[in-house]
């Protein structure tokens, strides 16, 4: 029987990318589906922010469509670009607000830039997405007053300030006592749940991450080594796959970052 | 060897030729990317507060101070001639050609240029116009526009003030001090004194310089290496680079305003 | 060394603007961190009235550059009219000297250049309207002002009667003495010493 063709939010086809003469991707496929939260783990440095820049168009692939709402991202004009980018949002791994305006002025920058709305309906709409993050209070305090994980919860409340379509959270747990943590998860879910908004989440907290995922991609190696339901994850056969999920040191998928050999290094690279 | 040599050298100039071309488009989306009057007005007044108002203190004093020693040295000199009237239109001429466009540009450079260059590297290190771009605004617009456009706005009004003030100082050494008669100072220097020809031509270096410096200021904070050591690096090249584009700009302005 | 116990009375010696940013924190307590960015709290209306200042302290200088410094209201402003001078030599003359009767200034030179036929220098010489009753037989010298001061152009009214015409706008004034020159007067005086002698 022929399966209802499924919407996709973001679709990654045969996509390459290097840094230089180092490879970061080489043909990968991804799909992310509409309305529902996708996961991406992998180790550090193996690219997952670049991936979520190469979904915003802040850097362009050496090949490969990255199809955003029937826009071929790499391909479109800069104007072009802006509009799409209208309907998308990220969560910066370091933040990144706005160090000259205060938290609330820094939630409110993308409505007063998008939209004519007045001052006193802005401020209703800023003081809901701040008492979602639980920032209602620090709304006049400036960003070197916060600390590092109010600045994170600041910086999600001005990634959902106008609603987006699509929404990219770079390690939005860092940080995060479990609290918080949990209230985070939580708000992620139901965003996405009331709103209908799609969110590509980032991130290493293996249970928050299988709390709330819909659907899970792991990548290693330049390439994914494992897709599924959480579920499906947990139950996979690959051995890179249970290694990363486990949080186990020593196994496929290496924890170093490619260097020589470590004791031929430490000799002075007497072999 | 030799060729090694060719090709870095080679490298070299298309790099610099790179660079040429990036501060170019920049150039090109602040010039023409103002949000809107309404938007980008308050952004504006901003920006010349912060590049205007805040350079005020050192510009006035530092013309005062060069007013005086000018009159002082000049007087030394001219008096030996028994030409110490003439020290009116020494001290307003040097002053309003020379020294307050340049002096106001290299001060200008210092005070606010490297402000500018550090505060557009850190933006850049801390993804904050990443960030921007990611919320669909251009930062070229939101960010370099109005700086842009404040800094050009603010440095001839500074250097009218610099010469002003410094004229006010040889006035005051010369004439309250060193005891010249002051009807003699200023007739002396209205009829040597040319609106056009001395004033507004002071004004239009200053205008060249403020585009130069504020240029390279922001060229140079947007392109930065986004780390601690490329931001200084960035800020030093900022007060170098415009130091020299200004003193090298003023002698060719020189050589085709004041030459004929 | 000791550092005094945090107290109120220390917050007052903070500087007043500094105290208006701390008063607006609105954390509850006082907050004294680094206050490089107290301007960014300042009040768009702050910052309007000094940018405001700061404008007019501007067009206020442009004022007295203008007035005091050029000053616009004695030359150029008011309406004028040409005169041309023909002269033999006109020594250190310059564009802009000063055309004087009786040692007040009616005008200025707004032009020099060598006649091509005769090799002379034709001054034109640009001046106010309201001095523009002066008759043919007005004459022009080049003088100087003290020893080593500035050449000036010195007018003679001529004497009006029936006879005389009036100066009109583009005349030459025939009646001419050129620039005394140190060289060729220290010249003449030793060829007349040596004569002598
Ligand atoms: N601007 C850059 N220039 C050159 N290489 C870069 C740059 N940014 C990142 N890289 C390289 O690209 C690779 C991927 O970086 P990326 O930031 O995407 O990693 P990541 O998966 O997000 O890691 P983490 O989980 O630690 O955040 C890294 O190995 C890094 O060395
Ligand atoms: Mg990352």
């Amino acid at each position: 029987m022929p399966e209802p063709i499924p919407q996709y939010s973001v679709e990654i086809e045969q996509l390459s990318f290097s840094r230089g003469d180092r490879p970061i991707y080489t043909d990968i496929n991804m799909r992310f589906p509409k309305g529902k939260v996708t996961a991406i783990m992998g180790p550090s440095g193996i690219g997952k922010t670049t991936l979520l820049r190469l979904i915003g168009g802040q850097i362009k692939p050496d090949s490969g469509s990255i199809v955003f709402r029937g826009h071929n991202i790499p391909t479109l004009g800069r104007k072009k670009l802006y509009q799409v980018r209208q309907d998308m949002s990220m969560l910066f791994q370091s933040g990144a607000l706005f160090t000259d305006m205060s938290v609330f002025d820094n939630v409110a920058f993308a409505i007063r830039e998008h939209t004519k709305l007045p001052e006193d309906i802005i401020r209703t709409m800023v003081l809901l997405k701040l008492e979602a993050v639980g920032l209602r209070g620090a709304r006049d305090l400036m960003p070197h007053e916060l600390s590092g994980g109010m600045a994170r919860r600041a910086a999600l409340a001005r990634a959902i300030a106008l609603d987006p379509k699509l929404i990219m959270y770079d390690e939005p747990f860092a940080g995060q006592d479990p609290i918080s943590m949990g209230v985070i998860v939580r708000l992620i879910k139901q965003l996405n749940d009331s709103l209908g908004l799609t969110s590509i989440v980032v991130s290493h907290d293996v249970p928050e991450v299988m709390s709330i995922a819909d659907f899970v991609y792991i990548i290693a190696d330049q390439r994914v080594i494992g897709k599924g339901t959480p579920q499906e994850l947990l139950d996979h056969e690959s051995p890179l796959v249970q290694q990363f999920m486990q949080g186990l040191p020593d196994g496929p998928v290496p924890f170093h970052f490619k260097a020589e050999d470590y004791h031929c290094e430490l000799l002075g690279g007497v072999k | 060897m030799i060729l090694n040599m060719l090709q870095s050298i080679g490298a070299g100039v298309f790099d610099r030729i790179g660079g040429v071309g990036r501060a170019s488009i920049m150039l090109f989306g602040a010039l023409f990317g103002i949000p809107s009057i309404r938007k980008g007005f308050p952004l504006f007044v901003r920006q010349i507060y912060v590049v205007g108002v805040q350079s005020l203190t050192i510009i006035m004093v530092s013309g005062l101070f060069i007013g005086m020693v000018l009159a002082l040295q000049g007087y030394t000199v001219l008096v030996d001639y028994g030409a110490e009237d003439s020290l009116g239109p020494m001290v307003g001429l040097s002053l309003l050609r020379e020294l307050g466009p340049v002096v106001t540009g290299l001060l200008f450079a210092g005070r606010a240029g490297s402000a500018l260059t550090a505060e557009i590297g850190l933006m850049k290190s801390t993804e904050q116009l990443s960030s921007m771009e990611m919320m669909a605004i251009d930062p070229l617009r939101r960010v370099i526009a109005p700086r842009f456009w404040a800094g050009l706005f603010c440095m001839p009004l500074l250097a009218i003030i610099f010469s002003t003030i410094g004229i006010l100082g040889g006035h005051l050494v010369g004439v309250e001090w060193l005891g010249i008669d002051g009807g003699n100072f200023w007739s002396i220097m209205q009829s040597k004194v040319d609106l056009v020809d001395d004033v507004f031509n002071g004004v239009i270096k200053s205008i060249v310089f403020a585009i130069v410096v504020t240029w390279i200021s922001l060229y140079k904070g947007y392109n930065a290496v986004p780390t601690a050591d490329g931001i200084s690096k960035a800020t030093t090249d900022t007060v170098v680079q415009a130091s020299l584009a200004i003193l090298g700009l003023d002698f060719v302005l020189t050589v085709f305003m004041f030459s004929s | 060394m000791d550092v005094p116990p945090f107290s109120k009375e220390n917050v007052s010696l903070v500087k007043p603007r500094f105290y208006d940013s701390v008063s607006r924190n609105k954390k509850g307590c006082l907050f004294l961190g680094d206050n490089s960015v107290w301007w960014m709290r300042m009040s768009t209306r702050k910052v309007e009235i000094m940018v405001g200042l700061f404008v007019t302290l501007a067009i206020a200088a442009m004022i007295v550059l203008a007035f005091k410094v050029a000053d616009i209201s004695a030359t150029g402003s008011g309406e004028t009219y040409e005169l041309k001078a023909k002269f033999d030599n006109i020594g250190g003359l310059k564009h802009r000297s000063a055309v004087k009767v009786g040692g007040v200034v009616i005008g200025r030179v707004s032009s020099i250049i060598l006649d091509p036929e005769d090799y002379l220098p034709v001054v034109t010489l640009t001046l106010e309207l309201k001095y523009s009753n002066f008759s043919e037989t007005s004459s022009v010298s080049i003088l100087t002002s003290g020893l080593l001061g500035e050449q000036y152009i010195g007018f003679s009214p001529g004497f009006i009667d029936e006879t005389v015409d009036i100066l009109q706008a583009g005349d030459y004034i025939e009646d001419t003495k050129s620039a005394l020159v140190l060289e060729e007067l220290i010249g003449q005086f030793l060829f007349s010493v040596g004569n002598d002698g």
